[in-house]
């Protein structure tokens, strides 16, 4: 069993052989991963667990220290990672599903249909997106909160979370499609899709059985490109106290928490140093593996 | 020429587009001026301020007496600073989020295209490594992280620069650096995949054929095709640089405009919300069309297109 799932993890890094920097981040970015899921089982305290050491520096007991409240800073990093990689995906999510139905119509149909769906993308573009995020919270975070509550009575109060994520998958799908547009120009006047529609295929059977799967390698691309950018504006709104809420706590949060120790009077660097490098290293792994992609889907990028 | 002309009408239609759509969502948000710690002293005062900032009157008058301050470029007094128009607050806080962003605008350009330009013509030897990876770094490590620990490390530890404030040359180095670091970082990047592709390039060959040293090659031929991508990286980074940064005036106490973005709405500070987000379009599409001119004018396919 523990082969088969080693044999899947090496089958997985296939892309990367040869290249041992992108290696090195897609290991980085798994064991972030494992980390993140399976640390809090087995760590001695629990994330929000009050200790009398309090602002303990990195020691046997608290390896990266402890923070104002006493609670250990290592499981807090990993619930942290957990939750900011969650938003990172799922808003990524959003913006794929958003980005490429909207790219594949406007693509596909071109003329004015075309012309004002990209318009309406050109004007998405002019707004500052703290500004939509700061609306939509406020517009409807009450409203799901209290639905949320009929539903499940009992489960801690996740409207914040959920808007988050659908916010700043709602902001980052514009480029997604235009490079999805883009590419549906080029690809619908190819033989083949002339070829389907000549022997009557459907708009839908040629969008999505014909265009997709031939667009899939580059949104693959930048959805990995997508989930890093959703990470770090998840985190400058957290930062700014709009993001995740206490008592659950992203690497923004922590970030933020760090931040506001650092004094003349007393440094407690740790506090800021260790989220820091968390975040900075999953996006710059993250950032590392979409490149790698990239490269592999766009030969003319790779070296001569 | 003519689709310049034609981009140019857009920008009032989206700027207004903008302002109602600003108007209306904001007015349908829960909370307003006068909520909470904001709350006037009593029920009457209350009244009388709502009476005097016309928030009594439908909402179909209250938008046109809105829309004719905007048609002129009046965006009205404040609700939260209410001596202030929102006009004054901005004209006094613009040019000051103005020069830093400028200045780290120059930050970026300034050392982002000369190390993009030099990792490409070394690709795959150290000068490129060192730089791609100084690239990567700076990409990784938002403001809100630079910030605090240049603040420490200059300010604090080796106390070289002042930690914070606004007034002299000194104020602003650590406040640009924070804010422009990031941006060099991607400049840095763009420049060399732009300066890479250009290298591969036929004319380039020919260049090199013909005997031209490296230096010339570069200089009069690469240079310029290399910017394309930074060219068009511009216009949205300068927008965001000029209207201020939240995290960067709020850490530096810089009296700058982008500490309004996120107070303003807290404050349901009407007017104020609006006239930044119409400043944000307007600037933001001034800009885009300016760095598709400059496009034009490096890339002559672009101009014959």
């Amino acid at each position: 069993m523990l082969e088969r799932v080693l044999q899947l993890l090496v089958s997985w890094t296939r892309p990367f052989r040869g290249d041992r920097t992108t290696a090195v981040a897609f290991g980085l970015l798994l064991s972030a991963l494992l980390f993140a899921l399976v640390f809090p089982a087995f760590s001695p305290f629990a994330p929000d667990a009050t200790d009398a050491e309090v602002f303990s520096p990195p020691s046997p007991r608290h390896p990266l220290g402890s923070d104002l409240h006493g609670r250990d800073l290592l499981v807090r990093i990993a619930v942290a990672t957990r939750i900011s990689i969650l938003v990172g995906a799922a808003g990524a999510a959003v913006s794929l599903g958003i980005g490429v139905g909207w790219g594949l119509v406007a693509g596909y149909f071109g003329g004015k249909v075309d012309a004002w769906m990209m318009r309406i993308v050109d004007l998405l573009y002019a707004l500052p997106s703290v500004v939509l995020v700061l609306l939509v919270l406020n517009f409807f975070e009450s409203a799901v909160a209290s639905r949320l509550q009929r539903v499940f009575p009992d489960s801690p109060d996740q409207a914040r979370l959920i808007l988050l994520v659908l916010c700043l998958g709602g902001i980052s799908w514009l480029t997604m499609a235009r490079i999805v547009r883009g590419q549906v120009l080029s690809l619908k006047e190819r033989p083949f899709i002339l070829a389907s529609r000549a022997l009557g295929a459907g708009a839908g059977r040629i969008l999505f059985l014909h265009l997709l799967p031939n667009l899939s390698g580059i949104i693959l691309v930048y959805l990995t490109l997508t989930v890093p950018a959703v990470m770090l504006q998840e985190s400058f709104l957290s930062v700014l106290g709009l993001g995740i809420r206490p008592p659950q706590a992203s690497l923004g949060t922590l970030i933020a928490d760090g931040a506001s120790q650092l004094n003349p009077v007393r440094m407690r660097l740790w506090l800021l140093v260790f989220p820091a490098g968390a975040l900075a290293g999953i996006l710059w792994a993250l950032g590392r593996v979409g490149d790698a992609l990239r490269e592999a889907f766009e030969p003319r990028d790779r070296d001569v | 020429m003519n689709g310049i002309l034609k981009r140019l009408a857009l920008v009032p239609l989206i700027a207004w587009l903008v302002a109602t759509g600003g108007f209306f969502l904001l007015r349908l948000t829960p909370g307003g001026p006068f909520d909470r710690d904001r709350a006037p002293a009593s029920a009457e005062v209350e009244a009388a301020l709502r009476a005097k900032y016309h928030l009594d009157e439908p909402l179909h008058r209250q938008y046109l007496r809105c829309l004719g301050g905007w048609v002129v470029g009046d965006f009205g007094p404040s609700l939260k600073y209410r001596n202030h128009t929102v006009n004054d607050i901005l004209a006094q806080s613009l040019p000051v989020s103005a020069v830093l962003g400028l200045l780290a605008g120059g930050v970026a350009f300034g050392i982002g295209i000369p190390v993009g330009a030099w990792g490409a013509l070394r690709r795959g030897l150290w000068p490129d490594r060192l730089a791609s990876m100084l690239a990567v770094v700076g990409i990784c490590i938002p403001s809100f992280i630079l910030g605090p620990v240049l603040v420490l490390v200059f300010g604090l530890q080796l106390a070289w620069l002042p930690p914070a404030l606004w007034g002299s040359w000194e104020n602003c180095i650590l406040p640009v650096l924070a804010l422009g670091l990031y941006f060099a970082a991607r400049v840095s990047r763009l420049t060399r995949e732009g300066m890479t592709d250009v290298l591969r390039s036929p004319f380039v060959r020919t260049a090199r054929a013909k005997g031209l040293s490296p230096g010339a090659i570069v200089r009069r031929h690469a240079l310029r095709g290399s910017l394309l991508p930074v060219a068009a990286y511009a216009g949205p980074m300068l927008a965001d640089l000029l209207t201020g940064s939240f995290i960067v005036e709020n850490l530096f106490q810089i009296p700058g405009t982008g500490v309004f973005f996120v107070n303003s709405f807290l404050n349901r500070d009407y007017p104020m919300m609006i006239a930044l987000a119409v400043l944000y379009s307007v600037l933001l599409q001034g800009l885009n069309l300016a760095s598709d001119l400059a496009l034009r004018s490096l890339d002559p396919r672009v101009r014959h297109a």
